[in-house]
C-alpha cells in the first residue's frame, strides 16, 4: 500500500510524430491524473541548416531560400528579407510595387488563417468546420494563383520589386472572391462564438493572461487575443501600411475563444484593405534596378506574419553574398506560452492549447543539411546534385 | 512615440553604460557596452519600459574586424586567430530599433551573462547562441540542445565561418 500513496511524476512523452499536428515536435507532459502538471518542449526535427546557406549563396538565391523556410506564410518571409536588403542598398521600391506586396500579404493572411481555422476545428473534432473552412480557403488559394502563378510559393517578390501586377481582371476576380469569403467568415464568426460544443472546448481554455503574454514576449494573434497591442502593422509600418492602415483587433478573453474570434475579425480587416488597395493602386513600375553588390551596412527589418512579429536581422560585407543573416520567427516567441498556459488542464485540451498559438515547426526550426535518405543510407546531396536530381526528375 | 524621441531618450538611458553610439540606419541604432554592463543596462531599459526583447543574434567576426574598436576589455591577443564573436540584443520599441551590442575580446573568451533572471523569455535566444556558436553563456537556466539534433558533436558549431558543411556529398 506504501507505493500507492507515493506520490510520482508520471511523464508522457508525445512526438516527433505528434498525433495531433502534421508537423514533427517532442512534448514531455507531467502528469497527475488527468492534469498536466509541467510541460517541456524539444525543436529542431526540421532544422536545415537555412541561416548558414544564406550566407553561401547571393542575394537573389538567398530570396527563395528564405522564402522556403514557411509553406504557409512564404510571402512575409520574402518580404521582410526583400525590404531588409533594399534597406542595405539604399534602394526605394515604388509604390506600386510595395502596395502589391500588401495585397499578397494581406491574401496570405486570409489563407493562413482559415487553414488556422480548420486545423484548430480539427483538434476538437469539429470535422465539418474543418471541411468548411478548407473548402472555402481555395478561394484564397486561387486568388493567390491567379496573381502569381503559385498557390504556396508565390515568389511574387523580386529584389527591387515585384514579379506580378494586378491586372482589372485581376482585381474583379479578387473582389468576387472576397465578397463571398466576407459571407463565409461571418458565418465562422456565428459558428465559433455560438455552438455550444464548441465553445465547451475554447472558452476558458488556456488562460494566457496579459501580464503573461508580456512577459513571455508572445506576439501576433495570441499577443493580441490577451489584450497586448503588438501590430507591426501598425508600430512600425511598412509597404503601404501608412496609407492603408489596418485597424488592430484586440481581446481581453485571454483564452482560445478570444484566439478565434481575434484571427477571424483579422479576416474581415484583411478583406477590407486589400479592397482599399485593389481599388486604388498607385500608378507607377513594378521594379527598381538592384545593385549586385550590397555595400557593408546592417539592417532590421520586421513585418507582421499571419502569426506574429517575424524579425529579420542583416548584415552585408560589400560582397554579392550577405555575411549574416538571422531570422526570428513569430512562432518561437509564442512555444513559451504554451508550456505556461498548458497547466492545469486536462490531458486532452492539449492539441486544443498548442494549436491555439497556431504553431509553425518549420519556422521555429527554421535554419541540417540531410536532403533525402534512400535506402536507409542517409545522404549529404550538394546543391549541384540537388538541382540535377530535380532537372531529372521532372525531364 | 517618434523614432527620434525613442532614440534619444535610450541614448540618455544607456549614457552610464555606452562605449560607443551609432545610428546605422533611420530606425537602426547601436549602442556598445561591455558585457559587464549588460545586466545594468538591460534592466534600465526594462525599468524605463523601453521597448521590449525582440531577437539576440549572434555574429562571428574573423580577425581582421574583430580588431575594429569595438571590444571589450583590454587589448586583444594578436595571436589568437579564429576572430570573436558579437553579440547583438535587439530591442524594438514602435519603428525603433536598439541593436545593444556587446563584444566579448576574442574566441578563446566568450562569456558573455545570462539575461534570463530579467527576461525569462530570453532562453531561447541563449540556447541558440551557446549551440550554433558556442558562445558560453554564464548562468543560463537551460544548456540543452535547442535545435541541432542530440548525437550533434560537441565543438562543432555551425554558425562558425570556418564551419562549412560535411564533407564529401554521397554520390547520387
Amino acid at each position: 500500500m506504501a507505493n500507492q500513496t507515493k506520490t510520482e511524476k508520471f511523464i508522457i512523452p508525445i512526438g516527433p510524430q505528434h498525433p495531433a499536428l502534421k508537423e514533427p515536435g517532442h512534448f514531455e507532459f507531467t502528469v497527475d491524473g488527468e492534469i498536466v502538471t509541467g510541460a517541456t518542449a524539444r525543436l529542431g526535427y526540421v532544422h536545415r541548416g537555412i541561416e548558414k546557406g544564406c550566407e553561401e549563396r547571393n542575394y537573389i538565391q538567398d530570396l527563395y531560400l528564405l522564402e522556403r523556410i514557411c509553406g504557409i506564410c512564404s510571402h512575409v518571409h520574402a518580404t521582410a528579407y526583400a525590404l531588409g536588403v533594399e534597406k542595405l542598398a539604399n534602394v526605394t521600391v515604388t509604390p506600386r510595387a510595395q502596395a502589391i506586396r500588401q495585397v499578397v500579404a494581406e491574401l496570405e493572411r486570409i489563407h493562413s488563417h482559415m487553414l488556422w481555422l480548420g486545423v484548430a476545428a480539427h483538434e476538437a473534432g469539429f470535422e465539418t468546420l474543418f471541411m468548411y473552412s478548407w473548402r472555402d480557403r481555395e478561394t484564397v488559394m486561387d486568388l493567390l494563383e491567379g496573381l502569381t502563378g503559385n498557390r504556396v510559393h508565390y515568389s511574387a517578390n523580386v529584389l527591387g520589386g515585384v514579379k506580378c501586377d494586378i491586372t482589372p481582371e485581376q482585381r474583379d476576380a479578387i473582389l468576387r472572391g472576397l465578397d463571398y469569403l466576407d459571407e463565409r467568415m461571418q458565418y465562422y464568426m456565428n459558428v465559433v462564438t455560438s455552438d455550444e460544443t464548441f465553445l465547451g472546448r475554447t472558452r476558458g481554455v488556456g488562460v494566457l493572461t496579459y501580464e503573461q503574454a508580456e512577459t513571455l514576449g508572445s506576439v501576433g494573434p495570441t499577443a493580441r487575443a490577451s489584450g497586448v497591442t503588438r501590430d507591426i502593422r501598425l508600430e512600425s509600418p511598412y509597404l503601404v501600411y501608412s496609407e492603408f492602415p489596418v485597424k488592430v483587433i484586440l481581446d481581453d478573453g485571454c483564452d482560445l475563444l478570444a484566439r478565434f474570434v481575434v484571427r477571424i475579425k483579422e479576416l474581415f480587416e484583411s478583406s477590407r484593405v486589400i479592397r482599399l488597395i485593389v481599388d486604388n493602386l498607385p500608378a507607377g513600375e513594378l521594379t527598381v534596378r538592384m545593385p549586385r553588390r550590397i555595400p557593408e551596412n546592417e539592417a532590421v527589418s520586421r513585418v507582421e506574419a499571419p502569426r506574429g512579429e517575424l524579425f529579420y536581422y542583416l548584415k552585408s560585407n560589400g560582397t554579392d553574398m550577405p555575411e549574416r543573416i538571422k531570422v526570428r520567427t513569430p512562432s518561437i516567441c509564442n512555444w513559451s506560452s504554451v508550456v505556461v498556459t498548458a497547466i492545469g488542464h486536462k490531458l486532452a485540451d492539449i492539441p486544443m492549447i498548442l494549436a491555439g498559438i497556431d504553431p509553425c515547426f518549420s519556422c521555429s526550426d527554421r535554419s541540417v543539411q540531410i536532403c533525402s535518405a534512400s535506402g536507409g543510407v542517409s545522404k549529404i546531396w550538394t546543391w549541384e546534385q540537388l538541382r540535377q536530381y530535380g532537372i531529372e526528375y521532372y525531364r | 512615440m517618434d523614432t527620434q524621441t525613442a532614440f534619444q531618450e535610450v541614448t540618455d538611458l544607456l549614457q552610464p553604460w555606452a562605449r560607443w553610439t551609432k545610428q546605422v540606419q533611420p530606425n537602426l541604432l547601436t549602442v556598445s557596452i561591455s558585457r559587464a554592463h549588460l545586466l545594468p543596462a538591460v534592466k534600465a531599459l526594462i525599468d524605463a519600459r523601453w521597448g521590449y526583447l525582440s531577437a539576440i543574434t549572434g555574429l562571428h567576426l574573423p580577425l581582421a574586424a574583430a580588431l575594429a574598436p569595438a571590444y571589450d576589455g583590454p587589448e586583444p591577443d594578436p595571436l589568437i586567430t579564429g576572430g570573436s564573436f558579437v553579440v547583438l540584443y535587439h530591442f524594438c520599441n514602435g519603428d525603433a530599433v536598439l541593436n545593444l551590442r556587446v563584444h566579448p575580446p576574442s574566441i578563446k573568451d566568450t562569456r558573455v551573462p545570462s539575461i534570463c533572471g530579467l527576461i525569462p523569455s530570453a532562453t531561447l535566444y541563449e540556447r541558440e547562441l551557446m549551440e550554433m556558436f558556442g558562445i558560453e553563456v554564464e548562468g543560463t537556466p537551460d544548456t540543452s540542445h535547442l535545435l541541432l539534433p542530440d548525437e550533434w558533436p560537441d565543438g562543432v558549431y555551425p554558425l562558425r565561418k570556418d564551419y562549412h558543411g560535411p564533407a564529401a556529398p554521397a554520390q547520387l
